[in-house]
């Protein structure tokens, strides 16, 4: 083993760093309950270091190995780290309050090189330091930043957070600030093309420093984005401004976006955005469950007209509430909230459903939410497009409703790891409805793959690697079980 | 650079749609597998983009042998004509991810044959192969004491007791 070449060895540790850290960086919480562990233990990968001579220099000769330096070892290990990643971009994440004060002097003295910078911090932590080391600071090649200082909410003390001059981080793709008031951003840069990712999070409603006319000129300054996600934070109208804009923001990349909260500010916000129609996926959260009540339920309907144009057959749209496990699936021009919704508004009976599952909306979804009286009698064509989870019981109480489905299409969603999930075969052992295990329920076991789908002429998988043997097996014996066998077909991603 | 030698034209054919490499093992095996399957490999694809600059078509002796090759031919048959993120030079490098069930089948064999399959790995520059056989050695040694990883993987520990213990001026562990 020690003959093996130092380019092996390098490759090997890194596997061996990500399934052991170094003790403290993961450990946090249990680390109050528990005694540490041995010194050489509490070292976590840096231990295969102490394995042999070769070892050693395989490790010492690998920057990138040191590049995401550890503080909770103590100082010393942390500058040793810095050492060994020599000029690498480096990760930092600040997380250890007992030595503040060095650690932002040390992310000071290596800010031209640091590529991602999480501040995460636990309660009581004063962010001015952090703040004015963000402004004071030119960060060349820094990529992602996430600001998360975690806040006592029971006391409101949302924190004003960064005021970022885009100007000094020229490579910026990824923001992430949570729980604060304002904007992270000053005001003197103009266009800044790199940043792709804007997420800003906040744990709960409350009123914000910044109004729409200031978010949506921020927005028009970053021509780039591909993912928005505004949690808790889109500002009420109040500004007369705002209500006299006529031209919409473009944002032509725009891929995701979400804005959750209050309805009426996101559609107000909405009314004023350019999305692309082949916009993947477009949420709405909303936080109060009431929507139908309050006559919100025709502002939905009237934004989703309005914005998302649901007749392109390539976009999907999932909505979701994040205080209940209600969702609304759009096709065909019409929208229907499975579960809430009057009967009346659900579409006429289509013909070519696509499902877009997100990973923790299926999740979440509870039989009260699935409603088998919708009209889906005269679905021909099945899209299922596979995030990484799934509830494969949630299929089951769809049993009688796709009794004319003859082509189901499967694709994953996520590159290179949905095959890899043992969750997929649960999924489609679900989907044909077949005996499995524990996942599904006793009277689950005993329905045929023929009561679900009787017409299935053809299955088609769409994967990232090829199926594993036991998948295949299983498909084909569904297909054996089946009224007419169905045509499988499987076929690279 | 591997060793080459001319071969017959009739012997490796270099028309059709699927045309054939000669591969030759350390224990002498001719191996003829198609060039589709290989062109996972960068080694073997900067072979033949030699192989057309020069109008010649030459068996690859690799320094391995045919029990390991196999082995590889095997894992390269199974994923033909599919895309793997590790193999994609301008993608970038896969993150924390479980060894794909059908590798885990695939590299279910003993300790030194493991290594025998991630040093050919890396010599044909298969890096999705290399990446997966890291993992299980990684999995292998995973929470292990140090004295546990010599063990199971049959290093032998060459510090002097100061080395051992002092692995940088600073940090004493």
């Amino acid at each position: 083993m020690s003959r093996l070449p130092p380019e092996i060895l390098s490759y090997l540790f890194k596997f061996v760093k990500q399934s052991e850290p170094v003790w403290g960086s993961t450990s946090y919480a249990v680390s109050k309950l528990s005694p540490p562990p041995p010194t050489l233990q509490r070292l976590g990968w840096i231990k295969v270091s102490y394995v042999c001579r070769s070892w050693r220099e395989a490790a010492l000769d690998s920057p990138l190995l040191w590049a995401h330096p550890s503080f909770c070892l103590g100082i010393r290990w942390a500058e040793e780290m810095l050492l060994r990643s020599r000029a690498v971009p480096i990760k930092v994440t600040l997380s250890n309050s007992a030595t503040l004060t060095w650690e932002i002097q040390c992310l000071t003295e290596h800010m031209s090189r640091t590529k991602e910078l999480v501040l995460a911090r636990s309660h009581g932590v004063p962010s001015a330091s952090l703040t004015a080391l963000l402004q004071s600071s030119v960060a060349p090649v820094l990529d992602k930043l996430v600001w998360d200082l975690h806040h006592d909410l029971q006391l409101e003390s949302f924190s004003e957070g960064p005021s970022l001059s885009l100007d000094r981080t020229p490579c910026l793709r990824k923001l992430t600030i949570v729980d604060t008031v304002r904007l992270p951003f000053s005001t003197d840069w103009t266009v800044h093309t790199s940043l792709t990712h804007l997420h800003i999070r906040n744990s709960l409603v409350r009123p914000t420093a910044f109004d729409h006319e200031e978010l949506l000129s921020v927005l028009s300054r970053l021509p780039h984005l591909e993912s928005l996600l505004l949690v808790n934070c889109v500002p009420p109208v109040v500004t007369e401004a705002a209500k006299r804009r006529e031209t919409p923001v473009a944002l032509p990349r725009l891929s995701h976006l979400a804005a959750s909260g209050m309805l009426n500010n996101s559609a107000f916000f909405m009314q004023h955005l350019r999305v692309p129609t082949s916009a993947l996926t477009v949420s709405f959260g909303l936080r109060f469950p009431t929507l139908s009540e309050d006559g919100s339920h025709d502002a939905l309907q009237t934004l989703l007209a309005h914005q998302a144009d649901f007749t392109s057959p390539l976009r999907t749209a999932a909505i979701f509430w994040t205080t209940c496990p209600v969702r609304v699936w759009a096709w065909r021009g019409r929208t229907t909230d499975v579960g809430r919704f009057p009967k009346h508004d659900a579409p006429d009976n289509p013909t070519d459903l696509r499902l877009h599952f997100h990973y923790y909306d299926v999740r979440t979804v509870t039989a009260d939410s699935i409603i088998p009286s919708l009209p889906l009698h005269d679905v021909r064509v099945l899209h299922v497009v596979c995030g990484t989870g799934w509830a494969p019981d949630a299929w089951l109480r769809w049993q009688g409703i796709f009794a004319h489905v003859e082509h189901i299409l499967v694709r994953a969603h996520v590159p290179g790891s949905l095959i890899e999930k043992p969750a997929s075969k649960s999924l489609l052992k679900a989907l044909l409805c077949m005996p499995q295990d524990s996942v599904l329920s006793t009277e689950s076991t005993e329905i045929c793959p023929t009561l679900l789908f009787p017409r299935l002429s053809a299955l088609t998988l769409t994967l990232t690697s090829p199926p594993r043997p036991s998948l295949l097996r299983a498909v084909k014996k569904a297909r054996g079980q089946a009224g007419s066998p169905f045509q499988i077909t499987v076929l690279p991603a | 650079m591997p060793t080459i030698v001319s071969v017959d034209d009739s012997t490796v054919p270099g028309e059709g749609s699927s045309r054939l490499l000669l591969l030759v093992s350390s224990d002498n095996k001719h191996i003829v597998v198609e060039e589709d399957i290989m062109s996972r490999s960068r080694f073997i694809s900067k072979q033949v983009e030699g192989f057309e600059a020069t109008s010649q078509r030459h068996a690859i002796l690799l320094p391995f042998s045919s029990f390991v090759l196999n082995k590889v031919i095997e894992y390269c048959s199974h994923y033909r004509g599919y895309y793997l993120l590790e193999d994609d030079p301008d993608a970038a490098p896969p993150g924390r991810s479980p060894v794909r069930e059908w590798d885990q089948e695939f590299l279910d064999v003993d300790r030194n044959m493991l290594l025998r399959i991630i040093k050919a790995a890396h010599y044909l520059e298969i890096k999705s192969l290399v990446g997966s056989c890291a993992r299980a050695i990684a999995d292998m040694i995973r929470g292990k004491t140090t004295e546990e990883m010599r063990e199971i993987l049959g290093v032998e520990n060459d510090f002097t007791p100061e080395e051992e213990h002092s692995p940088s001026s600073k940090c004493t562990g």
